[in-house]
């Protein structure tokens, strides 16, 4: 165990070795992690910068895998975020709940692993680029203008109407219609804010 | 919207936890470090796996074991381009704000939002703006009745801590998406609701 230590960037021969552990240890608890810690007063998030340039710092792949929202609904779903209405139960954050709130009004909810890489496959034929079809997936555009926004250069890609309309005919094949959004009104969760508005928190 | 990202770091366990399994106590120490703030890849919303987990060593002078962990994050990240349903906060007269529910900093700046249009000072809210745009002979407003709102990401920021801040100035928003609304099929849903397609080469 004692020849693994790691390195805390010690001074090699000269000094105390100790010393300089515990000193780059406290140091390390007081500045790097701890020093800004803004309070939301909205969310009551604290907002905290990794700096990312110093020794000790987070080593990262930054793109491991692009999720589309139905996986990352799939996820907290397997956590057990649908089950559980109290929502203390399941091992699930505040702000994944907010998450899974958003996903669950998105297309996303009706979706299942088969129905996306069904569409996937079947989207090669109009060679739509990746982000094309993540967005497809994610939105499930109904018409050719919600299409309209997707697609990029259609024109100049060889993208005319009829490939949109092939698209379309797809989407509408395999992909399940998504779920009616219904009048937020009353319901929505909202600060007060200098009294103007309801703030009626409802718990889902 | 989300992607994972692999990271390496080191972690502490605090003593109250070793109590735990070894995997537990490791994600719970991970969600404190990560979960809801945002670093330079974005808001890190949820833990996705651990990978491995190396060490264990308890330095002295401390009593909480230090772990080497290699694990996987959901972070929300939109890329350029993506198309996202989002629903109205508030607007003021440098544009829109828009919200995702989890992540309130979406920004539709003023130029992006359709011409012709104008900013009047909103009838049921003193303290707002609302913007209206006028589309040939009908006024479309955009204000809190819409249900969604689709906006494309333009850009995405992170601006630097601020080191002064005024008292009333707005919270600090670490990760601002700024997104358009000035395209074919974007903006408020109902506005594209009943609409037929006007002519073949609308590029």
């Amino acid at each position: 165990m004692r020849g693994a230590l790691p390195n805390w960037g010690l001074t090699k021969g000269k000094g105390n070795w100790f010393h300089a552990l515990v000193s780059s240890l406290a140091s390390r608890h007081d500045q790097n992690y701890i020093p800004t810690n803004f309070l939301d007063h909205h969310k009551n998030r604290t907002y905290l910068f990794s700096p990312i340039t110093s020794d000790k710092t987070v080593r990262m792949k930054a793109n491991a895998g692009t999720l589309t929202n139905f996986e990352v609904l799939d996820l907290l779903n397997s956590r057990g975020a649908s089950n559980d209405t109290t929502r203390v139960i399941a091992p699930i954050t505040t702000l994944e709940y907010k998450v899974y709130d958003y996903l669950m009004e998105t297309p996303a909810c009706t979706q299942t692993l088969e129905i996306i890489t069904n569409f996937s496959d079947q989207c090669e034929d109009f060679k739509l680029a990746k982000a094309e079809i993540l967005n497809i997936i994610n939105i499930r555009p109904s018409s050719t203008v919600n299409l309209a926004s997707i697609l990029e250069e259609p024109s100049e890609r060889g993208i005319d109407k009829k490939a949109k309309e092939g698209i379309l005919k797809l989407v509408e094949a395999l992909l399940p219609s998504p779920p009616i959004v219904e009048a937020r009104g009353e319901n929505e969760e909202e600060e007060t804010e200098e009294g103007e508005q309801l703030a009626t928190a409802v718990l889902r | 919207m989300f992607c994972l990202s692999e990271l390496e770091d080191t972690v502490r366990v605090p003593p109250s936890d070793l109590n735990l399994p070894l995997e537990v106590a490791i994600k719970k120490a991970l969600q404190k470090l990560f979960l809801d703030k945002v670093l330079s890849i974005g808001l890190c919303v949820s833990i996705y796996g651990i990978k491995s987990i190396e060490g264990g060593f308890v330095l002295p002078g401390d009593g909480a074991a230090t772990y080497k962990v290699v694990f996987r994050i959901v972070v929300f990240r939109p890329f350029v381009g993506e198309v996202i349903a989002a629903k109205f906060k508030e607007s003021d007269s440098n544009g829109l704000r828009l919200t995702l529910g989890f992540f309130e900093d979406v920004y539709v700046p003023a130029p992006l939002i359709p011409t012709p249009n104008r900013c009047e000072p909103d009838p049921y809210n003193r303290n707002q703006m609302r913007w209206v745009w006028k589309y040939g002979d009908d006024e479309f407003i955009i204000d809190d009745s819409c249900q969604q709102i689709k906006f494309r990401v333009e850009n995405i920021s992170y601006p630097p801590v601020p080191t002064e801040r005024a008292e009333d100035a707005k919270p600090f928003a670490p990760m601002v998406v700024t997104g358009t609304i000035d395209d074919d099929g974007l903006g408020p849903v109902s506005w594209w609701e009943a609409c037929a397609p006007i002519s073949d080469d609308e590029d």
